[in-house]
């Protein structure tokens, strides 16, 4: 063996050896620039309307997962059907984290407002990840337009009015009618396993 | 910090021009180490040139030494770089096939491109077959092959995960097999070749 | 001459090569490869003649995207320096010449028609197994995919099964 080879091959193994000490280090986010995060905010992207949610439960749209961020408690009075509970305080436990780093759903967080949601979509948001949206106005105006929808004035347009209509049957979808607001008697529908995916920047490679 | 384009710290035309020198340095090293050769190459496989072991597995060990480093002292966050999926009924299938084309055409891909810039004709033909394989491959696609191609899918896996060790443990026991099978074969090389011809060591720049 | 001068020490070009693949990983967040550039050089080609076709084929027809030109990629750039470097290397060393590189024990035609088949595997198997030694093999094992070292296993086992059978072409 030439004095070469037997330099890199020493070099190999005394990186390899050190290597073997070094515990694992898996970044679990990355933190996103400050300029990017309040422009993103500044967009409002992260909306969905009510009405987009009503349309959603009531078509069983698969790619939609609805989390309410409240206490357990208030998730047990009344909640929105299929939606599963992460409380806001325990976000950051990694059996959670996974609901939100995956890319395959679209999650829609609610709360009794907009301001904890929003609040834990800034949090997410800030950690790197995406597909994590806020139900504007949350449980308050989901009451307010789905529940009892206001009836158009009379110079209301044709749209208005077909927003009503489609408000007012979804209102008897959700036991709505008659403004009353039935806690959710079932348990919500077993939500598919979340297959936690790491978040790449790249795509690329061979493939 | 890196890796730097993913996370947009530097443009896509760096980015393509940064590969060009990376592919510079890949090629300058395939060529010197004598891949164009398709008689090196294949050598590993009869006993007389270990040279495919050597450059490999000092090239991904090396690799994956210093990746792991980096990315302990946050030089690198692996968590962004492309990570492959691994879909193992579909790998070991292709593998096979690649294996016997390895044996048959005495090239990869990569060596054989190398090759043909430098005129080997051999690897101009080998390129070409590749250009014809890919093209037949898409046309029996549905019926032949797009089955096989989407199943045994595990997702991305790490092999240290999935063995339930360290990386960095994984890496260095990987890396004692690597340096034992290089004394093993340069010795096993070094007898098996004491009987060979003069002319034949020449051709393939071997000691005697 | 020494005639051990000719071609780089393997410890040394493998460490080299495995500095590009840092690099690679560092700077575009992909390790090296091949495959995909012949893939995307193919895809291109058709994709000129027969736009149509490709852009609905079941399997070619993803790559092409929305109309993103799949020679403006990473890899493709990459084995435009591949045959850079192994230009300057080759003039280098003198090995830049027109010639078929074989055992004097077979013909040219034979080693000729083995270069085709064994091209055309290889582009069969790179489809089927998502890359070939560098791209699936290499830069899986360098981030410890266990796509890379099933791929490892399958080729360099699989050459070992095939290598008796064709030994009559190299020894």
């Amino acid at each position: 063996m030439k004095k070469l080879d037997k330099y890199i091959m020493g070099l190999l193994f005394v990186g390899a050896l050190i290597l073997a000490f070094l515990p694992n280090k898996r970044y679990a986010y990355h933190q996103i620039k400050s300029k990017d995060l309040l422009y993103k905010t500044n967009l409002n992207l992260r909306y969905y309307s009510t009405d987009d949610i009503a349309k959603a439960i009531i078509s069983k749209d698969p790619s939609i997962l609805l989390i309410d961020v409240r206490t357990p408690k208030e998730y047990a009075d009344f909640t929105l059907p299929g939606a599963i509970n992460v409380p806001y305080d325990s976000i950051t436990n990694t059996k959670n984290l996974s609901y939100f780093k995956q890319d395959v759903y679209n999650v829609v967080m609610f709360s009794n407002g907009s301001s904890l949601a929003d609040e834990v979509w800034l949090m997410l948001s800030r950690m790197g990840f995406e597909n994590n949206f806020v139900m504007k106005g949350g449980l308050n105006q989901w009451i307010e337009t789905i529940i009892r929808p206001p009836r158009p004035t009379n110079l209301a347009g044709q749209k208005e009015w077909e927003q009503y209509e489609f408000r007012k049957s979804a209102s008897a979808y959700f036991g709505g009618a008659g403004g009353q607001v039935n806690s959710n008697p079932t348990a919500p529908t077993p939500t598919p396993v979340v297959v936690p995916q790491k978040k790449t920047g790249s795509i690329g490679g061979c493939e | 910090m890196g890796p730097l384009f993913p996370q947009n710290i530097i443009t896509e035309p760096v980015n393509l021009l940064i590969a060009v020198l990376i592919g510079t340095g890949f090629g300058f090293a395939l060529e010197a180490a004598g891949f164009t050769n398709t008689r090196k190459l294949a050598g590993v496989f009869y006993g007389y040139d270990f040279v495919v072991l050597k450059v490999f597995f000092t090239a991904a060990m090396t690799a994956a030494i210093g990746l792991f480093f980096m990315n302990y002292f946050g030089l690198i966050d692996l968590q962004l770089i492309y990570y492959p999926s691994t879909y193992w009924l579909p790998t070991i299938v292709g593998g096979l096939i690649m294996a016997l084309g390895f044996i048959v055409g005495g090239f990869c891909p990569g060596t054989s491109f190398c090759a043909a810039s430098t005129g080997k004709i051999d690897a101009i033909t080998f390129v070409g077959g590749v250009f014809i394989g890919i093209i037949g491959y898409g046309l029996v696609y549905t019926p032949v092959f797009s089955k096989l191609r989407a199943s045994g899918k595990m997702g991305r896996v790490n092999i240290a995960e999935w063995l339930g060790i360290s990386d960095g443990l994984f890496i260095f026991i990987v890396t004692i097999i690597a340096l034992v099978a290089f004394v093993v074969v340069t010795k096993l090389q070094a007898k098996w070749n004491a009987k060979r011809s003069d002319e034949f060591l020449d051709d393939l720049g071997l000691d005697d | 001459m020494d005639k051990s001068k000719k071609y780089m020490n393997p410890y040394l070009a493998g460490f080299i090569i495995g500095l590009m693949m840092i690099a690679a990983y560092f700077f575009s967040g992909e390790g090296l490869g091949s495959s995909g550039a012949y893939r995307n050089i193919t895809l291109w080609a058709a994709n000129g003649i027969a736009h149509n076709a490709i852009a609905n084929d079941d399997y070619f027809g993803k790559f092409i995207g929305s109309g993103v030109n799949p020679l403006n990629t990473w890899l493709v750039f990459e084995m435009l320096g591949l045959i850079a470097g192994a230009l300057i290397s080759a003039g280098f060393h003198n090995r830049l010449k027109f010639e078929i590189v074989k055992s004097p024990k077979i013909t040219n035609k034979t080693r000729l028609i083995a270069a085709l088949i064994g091209g055309v595997l290889w582009g069969v198997g790179t489809q089927l197994g998502r890359g070939c030694t560098s791209g699936l093999i290499m830069s899986g094992m360098a981030v410890n995919s266990l796509s890379g070292y099933i791929g490892l296993i399958a080729v360099f086992g699989g050459g070992y099964m095939f290598a008796y059978f064709v030994r009559k072409l190299w020894i």
